[in-house]
């Protein structure tokens, strides 16, 4: 496939506005993370132009592994209209420079190919590191919202107001859709279900701001350079329809998600208990809400309503068949059951899936009595949010 | 016996003489060659290599009958076992034949497929995938995994070792062949013979069963991968012994045979090579316009991270191994001062491309 994608891209390289044209094209490929099923992926490629002896990175270019798989191809094109579209709205902004630039979505021999523009910068997952973890995560945080508020405002606002209408297409739309993608009887998470309605019932008449949301807020997706953001990528699930305040959670998830990984290697559970239990970092995610909601004006009494609507659209959006992300989907799975109401017990629950990891990890080295150790804490996580 | 509705792959040459034939009988030497349970074979003499003993083998194909092929790998009651699934069922690793010049009507030979990830992976995007290998084994799994999940375009080829150097398919036939961690064992079967003789012997057969401008892809060991210097195990041997033995890859060939000899009692003939040892010896069978690659981690890693081999961030990683072995490395001294200045002439003439722990290398026939 490369060997024809690398002719194409020389032989139509004056269309691109890249540049003079190279002397050599070398293609990287980049690891599969493993996160969507292998069969609905696609490749994903660096490409740096040669000329002159000097290496340049100036394209990404993206190929289904099984280029008759329609999930994979809509993947590509949902990318490629996503991209058109907020770039022809941010057009005349700084931002539009942290944006990739769709170049082509084409079909060569036989199998479509995306490519967009390249943007330099490490991940955020991985800027700042410094001693105290809440520390940087805090820069990080502060750096990631920021961008993500200049974009909302950029790309504008649509007025609405907490009624049936709103509840119909936030809560009911989506859990109607969790249940024909995981095929859930109307018993499954009833209660919980009935009290997002309820929640959501009674604050009716609150006005709210709804914003375009990027979709997949993670800190991996969200590139740095020189202290600013210089990136933000993957932008297949940008959604102008999105429940309110669905990348904030997003970000909070994952982060929160991402510093528990990186305990799960020191094999000791108390450093999980101690961040499950954190006041400190609690009160950074508390102060990122509150600037996040004060900037895009939203009443941070409504962000415990709107959090359940993240909850059941990520699992939906890990259960769609464009991705079928099976971990995630159990994962989320396990999330909806333990009916989380608020961030901080968002915050405490996801210790159960580091507690899961280190469990697996210790069964995997035959130390059994860290298994025991982990199973009694995932017990007692369980007890403490899955009421009977 | 061959029958055209149940066998859709039909390129077949005599191995012995080199005749095309017709059905399954060569009209030239009269020797008469068969389709049983789906595969066909052209061996008189069976051989064995699997990461499985023969019973294990038996063991597994007869639970995968029953409950199929994955849930009898993942739910096997051997741990050695279900530590293969992952390998198995994984598309990703096959992610480095996207440089292959690849498309639905291409025609593959996935040459020592083993339980068939490379088929399995390739098979939807390609025409036809023929997974050819020296275990009948194996290709009971392939034929009953491709049964199940109702795959048509793989077909199962019983061959004799690649040591022989004869290849029972015809001129000019395949786009590509992919010898996954297969060249390094030729010269292994046959106890007598020059190894390298024999993988250019094989090579040369590769190449006949090409088409012209298919491509061979080659995934296997750099001799001189940094990992060897710093003591990593022989990856060949360990499937001999369990001994752990290091720095045969490095040493000349005469020393590491008598270690081998001394050690575990065989000669030493899984050979790799350096850089320009693959090249010099796919030149040698008559590819052209030869391409490296360095797989990080390593070829046959789940979803390897895949660099042209002189890109600037293969230099960029290399060192940062270097400098994490070298951080790992005893504290004597004079291993210390060796190492280091052994590096450092390594970054001055900038050859870390030389020492990547694997390589993909791609040759033309033109």
């Amino acid at each position: 496939m490369i060997p024809a994608v690398k002719q194409y891209l020389l032989e139509h390289w004056a269309d691109f506005d890249l540049g003079d044209k190279p002397d050599d094209l070398l293609f990287i490929k980049f690891m599969d993370r493993g996160i969507r099923s292998a069969e609905v992926g696609c490749l994903t490629f660096l490409v740096k132009q040669v000329r002159r002896s000097l290496e340049r990175p100036v394209l990404i270019v993206k190929i289904p592994r099984y280029p008759k798989n329609p999930e994979a191809n809509r993947s590509l094109e949902l990318e490629f209209n996503n991209l058109s579209l907020v770039r022809s709205r941010s057009e005349k902004d700084n931002i539009i420079n942290s944006i990739p630039r769709p170049i082509f979505l084409k079909t060569i021999d036989s199998c479509q190919v995306l490519a967009i523009s390249f943007l330099a910068g490490g991940d955020l997952g991985r800027w700042f590191v410094t001693p105290d973890p809440f520390e940087s995560a805090e820069i990080k945080y502060k750096m990631a919202f920021d961008w993500l508020i200049s974009f909302q405002k950029l790309m504008g606002e649509k007025p609405a107001e907490l009624d049936e209408g709103f509840i119909d297409k936030y809560v009911n739309g989506p859990i109607e859709k969790y249940r024909q993608i995981f095929s859930a009887d109307a018993g499954r998470h009833k209660r919980y279900f009935e009290n997002i309605v309820k929640n959501d019932r009674d604050k009716t008449g609150r006005k709210i701001k709804l914003y375009p949301q990027h979709g997949d807020w993670h800190a991996s997706n969200i590139l740095a350079a020189n202290g600013k953001i210089s990136g933000v990528i993957d932008w297949e699930d940008f959604s102008l329809d999105a429940p309110p305040c669905y990348d904030l959670f997003y970000f909070i998830r994952t982060y929160t998600d991402a510093l528990y990984n990186s305990l799960i290697y020191r094999d000791d559970p108390v450093l999980i208990d101690n961040l499950a239990n954190s006041t400190r970092y609690f009160e950074v995610v508390e102060r990122i809400i509150e600037y996040y909601c004060k900037n895009i004006e939203i009443d941070i009494e409504l962000v415990n309503v709107f959090l359940p609507l993240y909850i059941i659209g990520s699992l939906n959006a890990a259960g769609d068949p464009r991705k079928v992300a099976l971990p995630a989907c159990e994962r989320g799975e396990l999330l909806l059951s333990m009916e989380i109401e608020n961030i901080r017990n968002l915050v405490t629950a996801l210790s159960v899936f580091a507690y899961l990891d280190l469990g697996k990890r210790a069964y995997a080295a035959n130390n059994l009595e860290l298994v025991g150790i982990c199973k009694e804490r995932m017990n007692a996580i369980f007890k403490r949010f899955i009421r009977k | 016996m061959f029958s055209e509705e149940s066998f859709g792959f039909r390129k077949f040459k005599c191995p012995h003489c080199s005749s095309e034939l017709s059905g399954l009988v060569c009209p030239k030497c009269n020797k008469g060659w068969m389709v049983e349970g789906g595969i066909a074979k052209f061996v008189e003499q069976p051989a064995h290599w699997n990461l499985l003993a023969e019973e294990e083998m038996s063991g597994l194909i007869s639970q995968a009958e029953k409950v199929g092929w994955a849930e009898a790998i993942k739910k096997s009651k051997s741990q050695k076992i279900r530590v293969l699934y992952p390998f198995t069922d994984c598309p990703t690793r096959a992610d480095a034949t996207f440089y292959l010049p690849l498309n639905e009507k291409s025609l593959i030979l996935d040459l020592g497929s083993g339980w068939g990830n490379f088929s399995f992976a390739l098979a939807p995007r390609v025409g036809q995938v023929v997974a050819a290998d020296i275990t009948s084994q194996a290709l009971k799994f392939i034929h009953l995994r491709k049964t199940q999940d109702k795959i048509e375009n793989i077909t199962p080829v019983l061959i004799e070792p690649l040591d022989f150097g004869r290849l029972p398919f015809a001129d000019n036939t395949f786009n590509a062949v992919i010898m996954n961690g297969v060249l390094e064992w030729v010269g292994s079967h046959l106890k007598t013979g020059d190894p390298l003789k024999l993988q250019e012997g094989c090579l040369r057969a590769v190449y006949q069963t090409l088409k012209n401008n298919g491509r061979v892809l080659i995934g296997i060991e750099n001799r001189f991968g940094l990992k060897y210097f710093f003591g990593a195990q022989d990856d060949h041997l360990i499937h001999y012994s369990s001994q752990k033995i290091s720095y045969t890859t490095l040493l000349p060939r005469i020393i590491a045979n008598w270690i081998t000899k001394k050690r575990i009692s065989l000669p030493y003939r899984t050979y790799t090579h350096s850089l320009n040892g693959y090249k010099s010896l796919l030149k040698r069978a008559g590819f052209k316009d030869i391409e490296v690659y360095f797989p990080d981690p390593d070829y046959r890693a789940i979803s390897a991270q895949v660099y042209p081999v002189k890109v600037q961030e293969v230099r960029k990683l290399l060192r940062a191994s270097m400098k994490n072995e070298l951080a790992s490395l005893s504290r004597n001294m004079f291993w210390h001062w060796l190492f280091n200045n052994f590096i450092l002439l390594i970054k001055l003439f900038k050859l870390e491309y030389f020492f990547c722990n694997s390589y993909l290398i791609i040759g033309v026939k033109r």
